[in-house]
Order: C-alpha cells, then structure tokens, then sequence
C-alpha cells in the first residue's frame, strides 16, 4: 500500500507515532485529572473515594504519565541517557520546562490520590507492608490532607498546563507552519479536555461500576457535548487562520486537508467518527439506551480513538511542509 | 545344383567387388579434394570477412581493447560489427607518415590548462558528434548530469577510453570521480586566477 | 540623634556620591579591561559563491573524511537544481545546504539539556555529544533541516565548521580547502580586514529563510540565471 508507506515516511518527518500516542496518555491524564477535580468539588454526593469515576482517575492518570513518559524513553536515540533530561535544564526550551513540570505535576498527583484514597490505601497495604512504614505513610497523607484544597487547586492548575503544553511543545517548531501557530495549544487543551472525559467514564462506567445513573456520569456526558463543539470551532479556526495566512502555511494547509491519506484520515477518522458521530449518537438515541453500559463503551471508545488520530494527524500532516 | 552355388558365389564375390570399389572412389573422392588445395596454380582471390585486417596489422590490440566497450553490447543495438573506420574516418594516403587526416580522439578542453588541447566549443561540439551519433544526448543525459554541461566544453575522451573495457570514469568509485573533476577544475581555475 | 533636613540632604548626597562614584568608576575600569585584553568575540561565517560551485562534492567528501561522518548521513549537502537552457548550453544551480550557525539559533534554545549551544567567543553552533539525549527535538526545530542523528554516537549532528578537527589545527575548514574552484570562503565576520567581508562587500550576496528571524551566517553568492 504505497499510500500508507509514503504518508509516515518522508523527508521532513523527525517525530514519529511514538510521540503521537505520548501526546495522548499525557493529554488524557492531564484532561482526566481536570474533571475529577471538578467532579469532586462540584458534583459529587458522599465520599470521593467511593465514586467510580475518581477511582478511574486514580489509575488512569498516573498511567497515562507514566506509560508515556517510559514510550518516550525508549524513543530516545540514548535511551539510557534519560536522567540527562532530568537533571540539566533550559529555560528557552518547552521540552525541558515541560520535563519540570511533569516531575512536579507527579508528585502532586500522587499526593492528591494519597489523600483522596488514604483509607483504601492503608487497608490494602495492611498486613502486606511492616507497620511502621504504614502508620509513617498515613501520618504524612494525613498532613498533606490538612493543605488538600492547596494541592488540589495546584494539581488543576499544574493539570491545565500539561495539557497545554503539548501543543506548546509543537508550536515551537519554526520548521513547520502548520505546528507553528498560536491556536495549537488551545486545540491540544480541549481534546485533552474530551479524551480525559472519554477515558475516565469509560473505564469509571465499565471498569469501575459507577452507575450510569449518578450525577457524575450525567454531568461528564453533558459536559462533553459543549467540548467537543467547541473543538471543532478551534480546529476550523486553526485551519482558516494557516489559509488565510497565505504562503507556506496555506500550502500545508491544503497538503493536511485537501485530499490523500491524511485528509482522510482526517475527515473520516477524527472529524466523523471521532466527534460528529459521538455527538450525534448522544443527542438522537433514547435515554434508556443512553445509560446502557455498552453504549457508553462505544461513545467512549469512538471519543479516544478521534483524539488519538487527532494528534497522529496534527503530528505526521504537520511534519509534512516545511516552511 | 551346382549352378546354383556358382551363382551365389559369384554374386558375393561382386558385392565385395563392388562394395570394395565404393569405398575406394569415396576415399579417392575426399582426397582428391585435399589433393587440389595443395598446390595452387596461380594466386586466388578470397573473401577476407574481417575489414580491420589492414588496420590491425599494425595496430595490434586495438580490436581486442575495442570489444571491451564496443563490443557485444554494440553489435546487438547495431546488428553489425563496430569496426576501426567507423570511427577513424579519413585515413587517406599519408597514413603511414603521420596519418595527417585521420580522425583522432585526444582530450581536449574549451578553457587553457597545463598539458591540454584547447578547442573552440563549436569544434569541440562537432568532434563530440562522432561519438553522438550512437550515444544521443537524451540518453547521456539520462546517465549523469555531468554531460549537459560538458557537451561543448570537453571532448569525450577526457573522461572516457574506448580502446579499453570500463575504463576511466566508468569504472572509478565515487571518491576518484569526484577527484577527477576536482583535478581539471583547480588546474584551469588556477590559470585563469593567474591571468 | 537629631535627624535635622539639612543633616538628611547631605547625608543621602554623601552616600549618593560616593556609590555612584564607586559604582560607575569600578564599571568603568571593568570596560576598560575588557578592552585591554582585546576580547572582541569572533564571529564565523561562511560564503558559498553559486556562480563558481561545480557540484563536484569533493566538499562533502573532505567534510566525511575531517569529522568522520559514517555514510548514509552527512554534514553538508550540494543540491542541484533542474537543468537551466537547452542542449548544448544547459547549466545547472548548486546550492549548499548545511548548518547556517544563526545568530538566533532554534536548535539551542529548543534544546532540553542544553547539549546544543552557541560558542560566543566564534559564533559556531555545536553539540555537546555526551549531554545530548537524542530527542530529536533540535533536529525538529532547524527550519534549514541541516540536523540529523548520527548512526554511530546517536547523538545529534550537523556541520560545526569543523571546530574540533580542522580549525582546532588552525586550518581552514574541510569543506573550504578541498574546493576545486574557490566557490567557499570562511572567515570571521567581525574583522574587517577579513576576505569573507570582502567578498561579502563586493558581491550581491543572500541567505536563505531570512524572514524567520535566525540571523544565519551562510551567505550565497547567487548564481547568474533563474531566480533567486
């Protein structure tokens, strides 16, 4: 299939779909992070740590960190150089003050999520860790939970950064002017925004067993529709601003969406099946299949898999003219 | 009954004659044949197949260095033998003093250089025709760039042999390609700053 | 202790005097140091005269064998345009693509460890190979694509103006001493007296990708036919 051969190599392409799915976990941690905060001051009835989406968050937010910062390792051409990052700095560089942001950004996740879950964690850990360690650990989260309000706003704040720095990350690149715009960052931000609502109410629905039924999973759903519009009137926003830029940013405007593999991807993959059909499928289908478990699994699914081909795309039809 | 043995007798004995003599004016016949070659009367004219006989009297390797690059590959593509005035037209009658006439194929330049024939472009696009009446300029285009800009600035034989199989730049690396042209370019170039 | 109007005013003055003093005469002598010790920084750069350049390559071959570039990537790039007239008077464009070491370089402050940086004391863009991790995000940043990742230390490459090698043994470049044709002129852009400015002073001369901003220190002297 030369189609396919040509689309993901060529001259000018130095990140590949490696970085792409990095992209993802980071965004989608840092959106699932955003909600669950929300969701917790605003939404929730009773105790947090009961509540299926929160529990959602808890796994899937240090996993998406973790799972992507460890792909990105090993894209390294030094893989084993990788505490070089962590260690040296520039603040010039969005990479590295990104690197920074990521260290602190897990701490305070983990210190959120000791808080939040500090009584199932101990009971889990009971009997399995020496008792010491254990009454040392629930001392320290019960101190850490009397500054909770403080962590849990820096974590939103900190949350809200990384998943705008993503798209900072690719508008630093001069090389390519359809990466090299003000309105990427804003872009990464709302998809991170729908990919971490998709995430945490897929696996807080299905994994989880919150019931469809409760006021989180009402107001996640109802939250995603004014997102994903909103992501649409960015990305139309982001390609008449390349087109009416004119000279290269027009052309590689053309090149992402005027037809061939990326454009198809584009239109078929992110645009139909990743927002419209979502949005479409929630506001015609009746409410009792609605809140059917196996219906949310395929709104949700729909939903991550557009953001993944999202950034794919922003990535590889980005990488594809170079100024 | 005695007849009758005769008979037999007879007519074996005349197969034998016969077969006898049968073999005899066979064998006569074929050496015969021989027989005539052998002394000749007066002088016979045959048909020499080879037309650079002349040539290669003299020049003794010319045809066997020649069929390294003109050889099979040009029969094909021509149907015919290359042969030495193909391209060496012109012998004429002082060719044993000099050759005056013939056409040669030395290297030659358009700009001066140490230890180089210089020919106006005009003469040296026609001496290059020669060798374009086979090799089109579309098809040495197609092989390197390096022809379009040398077509009227450097006679083919700067940086390729005939006389030789894959010689010159055919056969060099990519490494004393370029040094080839680094050699010609610094050595004209110098004499032009010098000017 | 009485703090008169009088006693304020020319206490503040005293204290004002003899800072300001202090202060601008220790400036000063610092300047004037500077100075004496003549640290005027060099700037190195670079001019590839298209008019000249014969596409040869021998600059890409010197340039592999100098800094040891394996092969299958390589430092510098001679490019050829499409042919220019008709048979027989066809010429072609070479252009030089290598690093333009900018004033205003993308890849140093892209860089997250800062293994990519600007030696000020001559102006040349290097990489610290052991700093540098190989995210590959310095070979993204350079708008001239002049980076690549080197097979064989993995880390990031490109034309350093041969700083390690050749200029280290006061030699000239690699590229710019195997040219048959002179079509590459070095030299530090800072002094005046220097052969880069003067043929920069008396040639029509261009850079590449200006309106980004990089400041690059490539100059091309245009070749004579189609556009530039």
């Amino acid at each position: 299939m030369n189609g396919w051969e040509s689309a993901f190599h060529f001259d000018s392409l130095v990140w590949d779909w490696i970085i792409a799915i990095y992209l993802f976990l980071a965004g989608m941690s840092a959106g699932a992070v955003m909600i669950a905060i929300y969701l917790k001051r605003k939404v929730i009835e009773g105790e947090p740590a009961n509540n299926g989406i929160l529990k959602a968050t808890a796994w899937l937010a240090p996993f998406g960190i973790i799972a992507g910062l460890t792909i990105l390792i090993f894209h390294l051409t030094k893989p084993l150089s990788f505490w070089k990052i962590m260690l040296f700095y520039n603040p010039t560089s969005v990479m590295s003050m990104g690197v920074i942001l990521f260290q602190v950004y897990m701490i305070v996740l983990f210190v959120w999520i000791g808080i939040l879950f500090r009584n199932p964690i101990i009971r889990f850990a009971e009997g399995k860790l020496p008792g010491k360690l254990l009454d040392g650990v629930d001392g320290l989260l019960l101190k850490f939970a009397k500054a909770g309000n403080g962590i849990e706003l820096l974590l939103g704040f900190l949350a809200i950064l990384l998943a705008a720095y993503t798209g900072f990350l690719l508008s630093a690149l001069k090389t390519y002017p359809m990466l090299n715009n003000p309105v990427l960052p804003i872009l990464f931000l709302f998809s991170s925004l729908s990919s971490g609502a998709a995430a945490c109410l897929l696996f807080g629905v299905v994994v989880f067993k919150e019931s469809s039924h409760s006021p989180s999973v009402s107001w996640v759903h109802r939250f995603e529709r004014p997102v994903v519009l909103f992501e649409l009137f960015v990305l139309v926003t982001f390609f008449t601003g390349l087109i009416f830029s004119g000279g290269q940013a027009q052309v590689a405007a053309w090149n992402a969406i005027g037809g061939g593999f990326w454009s198809t991807w584009f239109w078929g993959g992110v645009i139909v099946c990743g927002m419209l059909l979502p949005l479409a499928l929630n506001a015609v289908v009746p409410k009792t299949v609605k809140h059917n478990s196996g219906f949310i699994l395929l709104v949700t699914t729909l939903s991550l898999l557009g953001v993944l081909m999202l950034r794919t795309f922003i990535l590889y039809a980005g990488q594809m003219t170079v100024v | 009954m005695g007849s009758f043995k005769l008979t037999i007798a007879i007519m074996l004995k005349l197969l034998f004659a016969f077969c006898l003599s049968g073999y005899s004016l066979h064998a006569i016949a074929d050496e015969s044949v021989i027989a005539d070659k052998s002394s000749p009367a007066r002088h016979e004219v045959t048909l020499i197949r080879d037309r650079d006989y002349k040539c290669t009297q003299c020049h003794k390797d010319s045809k066997e260095t020649l069929s390294g690059s003109h050889g099979e590959n040009a029969h094909e593509s021509l149907g015919r033998e290359v042969n030495c005035t193909n391209c060496h037209n012109n012998i004429g009658p002082d060719h044993r003093d000099g050759a005056p006439l013939v056409t040669k194929f030395s290297s030659a330049q358009s700009q001066p250089g140490t230890d180089k024939t210089l020919l106006s472009q005009e003469e040296i696009l026609q001496n290059n025709g020669q060798c374009m009446d086979c090799h089109t300029n579309r098809y040495l285009r197609s092989k390197s760039w390096t022809h379009d800009v040398h077509a009227q600035n450097l006679t083919c034989s700067n940086c390729h042999t005939v006389h030789a199989s894959k010689a010159k730049v055919l056969s060099a690396d990519h490494k004393s390609q370029i040094k080839m042209c680094v050699d010609c370019h610094s050595d004209f170039n110098q004499l032009k700053e010098e000017r | 202790m009485k703090c008169s109007r009088r006693r304020f005013l020319t206490n503040t003055s005293a204290l004002i005097f003899t800072t300001g003093v202090a202060g601008t005469s220790l400036v000063s002598t610092r300047n004037a140091t500077a100075s004496e010790d003549n640290v005027i920084n060099k700037r190195y750069g670079m001019v590839h005269d298209e008019t000249a350049c014969i596409g040869c390559t021998a600059c890409t071959e010197a340039c592999r064998e100098v800094n040891n570039v394996p092969e299958g990537v390589s430092r510098l790039e001679i490019l050829r345009s499409e042919p220019q007239g008709e048979y027989p008077n066809v010429d072609y464009r070479f252009t030089r693509k290598s690093c333009q070491h900018c004033e205003n370089p993308p890849c140093v402050y892209v860089c997250p460890t800062g293994a990519a940086y600007k030696d000020e004391k001559t102006g040349i863009v290097d990489v610290n190979k052991s700093r540098c991790v190989g995210c590959g995000y310095c070979l993204a940043a350079c708008p001239y694509q002049v980076r690549f990742f080197n097979p064989v230390d993995k880390s990031a490459d490109k034309c350093n103006f041969c700083r390690d090698t050749n200029l280290a043994n006061g030699k000239q470049p690699a590229c710019v001493e195997s040219c048959p044709t002179n079509a590459l002129v070095f030299g530090d852009l800072n002094d005046p007296a220097s052969e880069i400015n003067q043929v920069l002073e008396s040639k029509v001369v261009y850079r590449d990708k200006v309106h980004l901003g990089t400041k690059p220190k490539l100059y091309k002297v245009p070749h004579q036919k189609g556009e530039i």
